[in-house]
């Protein structure tokens, strides 16, 4: 039987990679539970030095919603006020970076909320089903995947269709792809169950799979 | 969701362990192709997502993001000082030794000066007043910024005699030094200006 990337040397690769990312983020633990105590006891340097640590994460999962470079600035201001004022709250149960996540997620929810453009949880399928005309003139991309220009052709395409997922869909397969989050940090941070994220996982894919599916029939 | 789509999502993210291992390669066996075409495509946007998403990305003008979050938690709170809940903050304040020595301090001062005065004064800046003689009376004693100087305003004194001139005498001291009711005032120069006595009937002098 043979698994194509199941197989014993990806997963010693897998398992080195593993052990790497968890000596890094067994150091990153230690270390913010270092400033958080410092933060608690009321030194405010060592809450900048958190700052200073996670506002490009912070930053980049807020621009990866909502795609717009002033807001997100704005927005991740707020999260690290609203974390300040959590500090006390945290017992450190999660790692300090997943806590910081989850208000992330909840401050970005509020804000899309604000401004309507939610999709309601449900992928708009109108998109996919839609006749793109310029679609109609592309080459079949993959008769020639070499090609810089139909591969960029192919990658627009398809991040278009990711930014057309509902942003429970979208937030979930960013934190597993971009973020390699673990099944259990990506339901700390977005507030749901395991199960519930590998489903939404399975279905965002699933989505993506029919449009890479309508590309290549093009 | 179902248990198929639970292997097939585990198996992308490398997570299958156990008896999800076994269940998965029994579902594998039932349509390979389907698998590794899922696999595929899976491979594909993931590469995509790494194109055009970041996980981390910078900060326009860090210092100043920096110094902005610092400026709205000072304007918020008044101070980044310890993020202490409220009620741990009250406990912290009532513990402290110094809080019951200011509370005992503030109360001391207040009954000091709601003490009623013996002569009646009802002033607010001189701490207390007395005058030996009953028949003179304090109606103020309060430091007046204009001439920057104490004013004792008396009632029942002789009239001054009018050839005593009290103009260009800046009083800075005094001593009481002498039989009760004698007092020497000295100007700046610590040269004696005045000198206040009181006489046989208990009535005070000015010389």
């Amino acid at each position: 039987m043979n698994f194509p990337l199941s197989d014993s040397s990806k997963a010693v690769e897998r398992l080195n990679q593993n052990e790497e990312s968890h000596d890094t983020k067994a150091f990153n633990k230690e270390r913010d539970a270092e400033l958080v105590e410092r933060c608690q006891n009321g030194d405010y340097s060592a809450f900048d030095e958190l700052i200073t640590l996670y506002r490009g994460k912070v930053y980049a999962m807020i621009y990866n919603m909502i795609r717009n470079d002033a807001d997100s600035w704005d927005l991740a201001q707020d999260v690290f006020i609203k974390a300040w004022k959590a500090l006390p709250k945290f017992e450190g149960r999660s790692a300090f970076f997943t806590w910081l996540y989850r208000i992330t997620h909840n401050v970005t929810y509020d804000w899309t909320r604000k401004r309507k453009i939610s999709s309601a949880g449900e992928f708009d399928d109108r998109i996919v089903n839609e006749a793109d005309p310029a679609a109609m003139a592309i080459p079949k991309v993959f008769d020639s995947p070499d090609t810089t220009l139909e591969r960029e052709e192919v990658k627009n395409k398809i991040t278009d269709a990711i930014d057309t997922l509902s942003p429970d869909h979208k937030e979930v397969i960013l934190l597993k792809e971009i973020d390699d989050l673990s099944y259990q940090e990506i339901a700390d941070a977005v507030g749901c169950s395991t199960g519930t994220v590998m489903s939404r996982l399975f279905y965002a894919r699933k989505k993506l799979k029919e449009i890479l599916g309508d590309i290549k029939n093009d | 969701m179902t248990r198929e789509e639970e292997l097939i999502t585990r198996w992308i993210d490398g997570e299958l362990n156990g008896q999800d291992d076994t269940d998965f390669k029994k579902l594998y066996d039932s349509n390979p192709d389907i698998f590794d075409s899922f696999k595929e495509d899976a491979g594909i946007y993931k590469q995509v997502f790494r194109d055009h998403y970041e996980s981390e990305k910078e900060v326009p003008y860090g210092d100043f993001f920096n110094s902005q979050i610092k400026k709205k938690i000072l304007e918020e709170n008044g101070s980044p000082s310890t993020p202490s809940s409220f009620l741990s903050d009250m406990i912290q304040w009532i513990k402290s030794p110094f809080t019951w020595s200011a509370a005992a301090l503030s109360f001391c001062l207040i009954v000091f000066f709601n003490m009623p005065s013996e002569s009646g004064f009802s002033g607010g800046t001189i701490v207390s007043t007395y005058s030996p003689d009953a028949s003179v009376s304090i109606v103020s004693a309060e430091f007046n910024e204009e001439a920057n100087a104490t004013v004792i305003v008396l009632e029942g004194l002789e009239p001054v005699p009018n050839e005593t001139d009290f103009s260009g005498n800046h009083i800075v001291s005094y001593d009481r030094q002498g039989p009760p009711g004698f007092v020497q005032f000295y100007n700046k120069n610590d040269k004696l200006v005045y000198i206040l006595e009181t006489d046989e009937y208990g009535q005070p002098n000015v010389f």
